[in-house]
């Protein structure tokens, strides 16, 4: 019976498609308007490079590299660091013509080359915008653990190597040729790791700037902001998606279409069932579509297709199962319809679906966000796909699953109860 | 074997008594009517004997068996024809009534044959493909019986099928359904149209208040206004007393009574002149006498004591 229940809602879907694909244009909408207008893609067409103060107050040899690593190779496509003084550049930043200052903090170059104590890089956000410092701290993020991968290789050489670059005289030619020869050595034995690169560190940054960032560098492309900002925006849509299917029961208690199912067979349960199975299959479909349709649209690359997909399955359950409890409570379409939007919308800015949680209070950062079942997809796929994030997508998994399952036994529950009352129109 | 049997049937809701103590019958074959205003309780009863709605206390058999013992079994052997049309108006005619065929139980093959055959009963073979949404209200409803048709069932309950349609249309449903009894589909049928009951129903129920007031053929309920007499008489009854008149109240019934009307219907079996001549005697003065067989109306009238307006 729930077979063919479902078999004629999607025969409906399909007849009437336009709910279904006003939430499913949306996100790659919004996703592009936001992309164009605060960053740029892969295809280069943008609104602009990110402005950046570099503030070198280590002035040495590894400063003068630092200051310059947004100047160069994809670095410079992206950001334009202009290098001033920490009081102009915080100056400028309150004015809200920097998206973000990094500062490289005075001794940095010596403490880093002998391995002692190194002062942290600093990063300062502009909190009058949202998704630009997220980008200066995304790069910068790879680059603190590309040093701190330096550091832990190469530890004895690196002391050597500054007691070189110090020296007042010319630098002693053969001492550096030998460092060279064995970090040549030391680089052909990790050789079978290096290439392809494989390069996967389970470590946080010790440097830490003021964020923690860590792990994985991407294989292929630069830094693409449709790609952070779609899986936020689906994950919000999914959820309009998943309330649309459920509460599509009421317009069948309005239609009395469910009034004669239940004259034909007694009992509302399978359609009840049948309804968070219909919101589960439009949240999987729509979620490929975006992620399929958005990909193709803005060049993402997904890196992980068949974990996001996995992703993807336990979001849908979780927000299908979700959204039958929260319409389950009603006993009216409207009121059902009215209390999930506004739900739907607080899980969507709580869980970091319009724009990334560290742009929120801390108190919400650190209670309320990581409940958000959104929350655990986004950051998941951010982990597997960008690195980011300490997220462990297997365990997120394994709690919307489970989440997921109890709401869907309660929701259904609750609404059948409701019809079998004689829910209202 | 009665195809339905209703056995003191009650449902309340609240303080309000929707259905009061009602017993009826539908023998197989039969199409039995239930005739009464909006608000007297046919849908409420049908509810209850489809599966909606659970009586407060009462019996309902169909087909020999219990109903609320097993609801899917006795749903499984009867269609139900809901008032409103109850459709996917996305969907086409066809494909609504396979599933609805499903629904009852039939595997897809079935389900598709059965749909082609009750198109082309239903005359809809060249719109069978076309969304409901695009079809006249007439076309609606007939799709809307067809989905009840779909299993076969031995009894076929149909909930005012011809609300608010135009007259061709209503005209269409009616000839179906009189095509139906007389394949041997034992049909229940309620309506607020009285003329639909009189030309359509084997056997009618009067049902006003939640209560079956009578019940039996047309000309047994006929018979209840004492034969075939009904003299409207037209004059000023105002300040009239009727109780007074000694001939007129051993020979008549008031069924009805204005200002400026009149209805009576006859006590004793006897010639319409004899009825005329008592009537012409009395004293107030008549502008118009109309001698009429009686009608459901006026047996209606005779059981509430209001007209039953369409």
């Amino acid at each position: 019976m729930i077979r063919t229940l479902i078999h004629k809602d999607l025969l409906r879907i399909q007849r009437n498609p336009w709910p279904y694909m006003i939430n499913l244009a949306l996100p790659i909408i919004i996703t592009a308007v936001i992309g164009l207008t605060f960053g740029k893609s892969d295809s280069g067409k943008g609104m602009g490079k990110i402005q950046i103060a570099v503030v070198d107050e280590d002035e040495n040899v590894l400063g003068g590299m630092l200051s310059g690593i947004f100047n160069q190779g994809e670095g410079k496509e992206y950001f334009s660091p202009v290098t001033m003084s920490r009081s102009e550049a915080l100056q400028r930043l309150q004015r809200n013509k920097l998206s973000a200052v990094y500062l490289i903090p005075d001794g940095f170059s010596e403490a880093y080359l002998k391995g002692e104590g190194v002062p942290p890089l600093e990063l300062i956000k502009n909190p009058a915008q949202r998704y630009h410092p997220a980008i200066v701290e995304e790069y910068l993020g790879i680059i603190v653990e590309g040093l701190n991968v330096v550091a832990r290789n190469l530890k004895d050489e690196l002391p050597e190597i500054f007691a070189v670059v110090e020296e007042d005289k010319m630098p002693d030619m053969i001492s550096l040729g030998a460092i060279i020869v064995r970090l040549g050595q030391k680089f052909e034995k990790a050789e079978d790791y290096l290439v392809p690169p494989l390069v996967t560190f389970e470590e946080s940054t010790s440097t830490s700037i003021s964020t923690t960032v860590s792990n994985k560098e991407k294989k292929d492309g630069g830094f693409n902001l449709f790609a952070l900002l779609l899986p936020m925006l689906s994950s919000v849509f999914l959820l309009y998606l998943a309330d649309h299917s459920v509460r599509d029961i009421y317009k069948e208690l309005n239609k009395k279409t469910l009034t004669r199912i239940k004259a034909v067979h007694s009992r509302l349960f399978p359609v009840v069932v049948s309804k968070s199975i219909l919101a589960m299959i439009a949240c999987v479909f729509g979620g490929l579509i975006l992620f399929i349709g958005g990909g193709m649209i803005f060049q993402i690359r997904w890196q992980n297709p068949i974990q996001i997909f996995i992703l993807l399955l336990s979001y849908s359950l979780c927000a299908s199962g979700f959204l039958t409890m929260l319409v389950g409570f009603f006993k009216t379409e409207k009121r059902a319809e009215n209390f999930s939007s506004l739900v739907i919308l607080a899980i969507a800015f709580l869980g970091g679906g319009f724009f990334t949680t560290d742009s929120m209070p801390q108190f919400v950062q650190d209670n309320i966000s990581p409940w958000m079942p959104n929350y655990w997809f986004i950051q998941s796929v951010r982990a597997i796909e960008f690195g980011r994030g300490d997220a462990d997508w297997i365990l997120e998994v394994i709690k919307m699953i489970i989440l997921g399952g109890v709401f869907l036994v309660f929701g259904a529950y609750k609404m059948h109860r409701n019809l079998e009352k004689g829910g209202e129109v | 074997m009665n195809a339905l049997a209703v056995d003191n049937l009650h449902k309340s809701f609240g303080s309000i008594k929707a259905v009061d103590g009602v017993s009826f019958h539908v023998k197989e074959g039969e199409l039995y009517g239930l005739l009464g205003p909006n608000g007297a309780g046919k849908t409420t009863t049908i509810s209850m004997l489809s599966g909606l709605l659970r009586p407060d206390s009462g019996n309902i058999q169909v087909l020999g068996n219990d109903f609320w013992t097993d609801p899917i079994r006795s749903q499984k052997k009867m269609g139900v024809v809901p008032q409103e049309i109850a459709l996917y108006e996305e969907l086409s005619a066809a494909e609504n009534l396979v599933f609805w065929g499903k629904l009852a139980g039939l595997d897809a093959k079935a389900a598709k044959l059965r749909s082609t055959e009750l198109l082309e009963t239903l005359t809809l073979t060249d719109r069978a493909t076309d969304p409901v949404k695009s079809f006249s209200g007439g076309m609606m409803r007939r799709v809307n019986i067809g989905c009840a048709l779909m299993n076969k069932p031995g009894l076929l309950v149909l909930d005012e099928p011809t609300v608010g349609i135009d007259p061709q249309a209503r005209l269409n449903i009616l000839e179906f359904i009189q095509g139906l009894k007389e394949e041997g589909t034992s049909i229940l049928y309620t309506t607020h149209y009285l003329e639909e009951a009189e030309t359509l129903c084997d056997r009618i129920g009067i049902i006003d208040q939640g209560k079956l007031l009578a019940e039996g053929t047309l000309q047994e309920l006929q018979n209840r206004l004492g034969g075939d007499q009904i003299f409207v008489l037209e004059g000023q009854f105002k300040e009239a007393n009727p109780n007074e008149w000694k001939e007129f109240s051993e020979s008549f019934r008031i069924l009805k009574r204005t200002d400026e009307q009149l209805t009576v219907s006859g006590l004793k079996d006897c010639h319409p002149s004899v009825g005329l001549k008592i009537l012409l005697d009395i004293p107030v003065k008549l502008e118009n006498v109309t001698y009429k067989k009686p009608s459901l109306n006026d047996v209606f009238i005779e059981l509430t004591g209001y007209e039953l307006r369409e």
